[in-house]
């Protein structure tokens, strides 16, 4: 007999159909992934569903075999309810449905932005940081307080991967991570409208005159250059403030967004100032995956956090502040 | 600047953006607020920012004095350093005004919602409006750091304004953050008039739930 629970996780919540599988003791036996990549332009909800339709079973499989396990000795199915595109959410939701109806193992409905801080803090072995989340749909700075992650700060408007993504496709060089590569090669930094109110940060304005630049001849590159400083540095300040304000000493940045090289740098820096440290996330770790929601989906299940399969709906919209997180309150599991 | 040099005192605050110390100079006690290289921005990025927001706080906390706003009067901008020198409001910030429950509540988000609303009929908004940046001082509210301040008639930046002020009310202050919001939208429709404080908050209904999840821009 085994002593470990074991669950397994599904995440599709916009371009990534993943499957991971995670064990009671921390350990990840599986993170197996599709990504839906549409070539002409941004995310088509319906598409990227079909997509992941298409995969699932491949995808399963792959998982399970990576794992070294049997359907049967999965404890528990996780799934991501939200926040994400509803049609890309119901394909997740429905193969989570079908396999614990068919193990009979409890369901367990995933908050995707909580999933990327546990994750986040298992692979870091950072207790209690001050995460900023950034991604293509999501833009937040938040914190444990009083059993949630609180949101100290957000966008106001769209979120800062959207911002870098909607400008490279716009300007015909493809979305992240080309216009960082292209920044490399910016000579000259055209001042843009930071827009930073407390915590909260505003990007549209941001997108918008770098646009219009673009259309009245400015060099890409130097767009590109002038576009990542000022997103990254907005990003920072809040981040620093949010710092400052909690006194709290470990920092994290989750998402598909963390992988930029250069937010990094300045983060750490950041950091550095403040006499608190910086981990990065592996990267496997860091963008969309069925790893965090399965690692997830065990903190909630051996917390007894499932949810009926009749009731488990999605929810697009499911905010992080909206979930509670005992397992913070326990220090032998944080 | 004439009149003799300032005497250093102490330093009041290490913030997130800025030092502020407090100085003498000519008797007279004043506050110097410097906004701090950040090392981790491009230098280009860094100048603009302190720049903007140093000439933009000095402007509208100019502006927001002779609109009748309590708020510190500048006495003197150096930009090379990008530090404001201004009058030194003595008070307890509101933050520990609201943990210790003390003095007249109710009254003092009642004239900071006047306050608020009368920049805003102005076509300023205050851009940081959180507990930390209002001083109470004998009951009367002041407003400090316009850093992020600006002028706009878009109803979105005033929305903010009143959004910022909810949430962090709402995260540091639960118990009390309903009844000090509802003096405040009092105090506010007294000088806004109930059609623009209607239209207001329900901007910031709006602003809330775009929060939860952003549309992305499609092609």
């Amino acid at each position: 007999m085994r002593g470990e629970v074991i669950c397994l996780g599904i995440e599709s919540s916009a371009h990534t159909f993943g499957v991971g599988v995670a064990t009671s003791s921390g350990r990840i036996l599986a993170n197996e992934l599709a990504v839906y990549r549409p070539v002409d332009s941004g995310i088509h909800p319906r598409e990227a569903a079909q997509h992941h339709a298409s995969v699932a079973h491949e995808v399963l499989e792959r998982a399970l075999e990576r794992a070294g396990i049997g359907l049967r000795e999965v404890d528990a199915v996780a799934f991501t309810a939200g926040p994400g595109l509803g049609p890309c959410l119901r394909t997740g939701a429905t193969v989570a449905r079908a396999l614990a109806y068919r193990l009979n193992r409890p369901l367990v409905a995933v908050n995707h932005g909580v999933a990327h801080i546990e994750i986040g803090r298992l692979s870091t072995g950072f207790r209690d940081p001050v995460v900023l989340y950034v991604a293509g749909g999501n833009t937040l700075v938040t914190t444990h307080n009083a059993g949630r992650y609180r949101i100290l700060g957000e966008t106001l408007d769209i979120a800062a991967g959207n911002c870098l993504d909607a400008f490279g496709i716009k300007v015909g060089i493809g979305p992240m991570p080309a216009p960082e590569l292209l920044a490399s090669r910016g000579e000259r930094y055209v001042p843009l409208p930071m827009k930073v109110k407390g915590m909260d940060v505003s990007f549209s304005g941001l997108l918008t005159r770098a646009l219009s630049l673009a259309r009245t001849g400015h060099r890409v590159e130097d767009l590109c250059l002038s576009l990542t400083e000022a997103v990254y540095s907005m990003l920072t300040e809040v981040l620093e403030r949010a710092l400052a304000l909690t006194g709290k000493k470990e920092v994290l940045v989750v998402g598909g967004l963390a992988r930029s090289r250069r937010l990094s740098e300045m983060v750490s820096r950041m950091v550095g100032l403040h006499g608190a440290s910086f981990r990065q996330i592996p990267d496997d770790l860091l963008g969309d995956n069925g790893a965090m929601i399965a690692w997830t989906g065990l903190l909630m299940y051996l917390h007894g956090m499932t949810v009926p399969i009749e009731e488990s709906r999605v929810r697009p919209r499911y905010r992080i502040d909206e979930v509670e997180v005992p397992w913070m309150a326990d220090p032998s599991r944080s | 600047m004439d009149g003799g040099p300032f005497e250093e005192l102490r330093v009041l605050q290490v913030g997130a953006e800025a030092v502020v110390r407090l100085v003498r100079w000519n008797g007279l006690l004043l506050v110097a607020k410097t906004r701090v290289p950040k090392p981790y921005r491009r230098p280009e990025v860094d100048h603009q920012i302190r720049t903007e927001r140093t000439e933009r706080e000095a402007r509208i906390m100019h502006r927001a004095k002779r609109l009748g706003v309590p708020c510190p009067s500048v006495v003197h901008l150096e930009l090379s350093t990008s530090t404001i020198y201004m009058q030194y409001v003595l008070g307890d910030d509101l933050r520990s005004v609201l943990s210790r429950r003390e003095g007249d509540i109710p009254s003092i988000a009642r004239a900071l919602g006047a306050y608020v609303a009368r920049l805003h009929s102005a076509e300023l908004y205050h851009g940081d409006l959180v507990p930390s940046n209002v001083i109470v001082q004998r009951g009367k509210p002041y407003l400090i750091d316009f850093g992020l301040s600006g002028h706009s008639p878009d109803i979105e930046e005033h929305a903010i304004d009143y959004h910022l002020l909810d949430r962090s009310l709402r995260s540091g202050y639960p118990e009390i953050a309903d009844a000090f919001m509802e003096s405040f939208r009092s105090g506010y429709e007294e000088v806004a008039g109930p059609l623009r404080t209607r239209e207001v908050l329900e901007r910031v209904e709006e602003i809330r739930a775009r929060g939860r999840y952003v549309e992305r821009v499609e092609d």
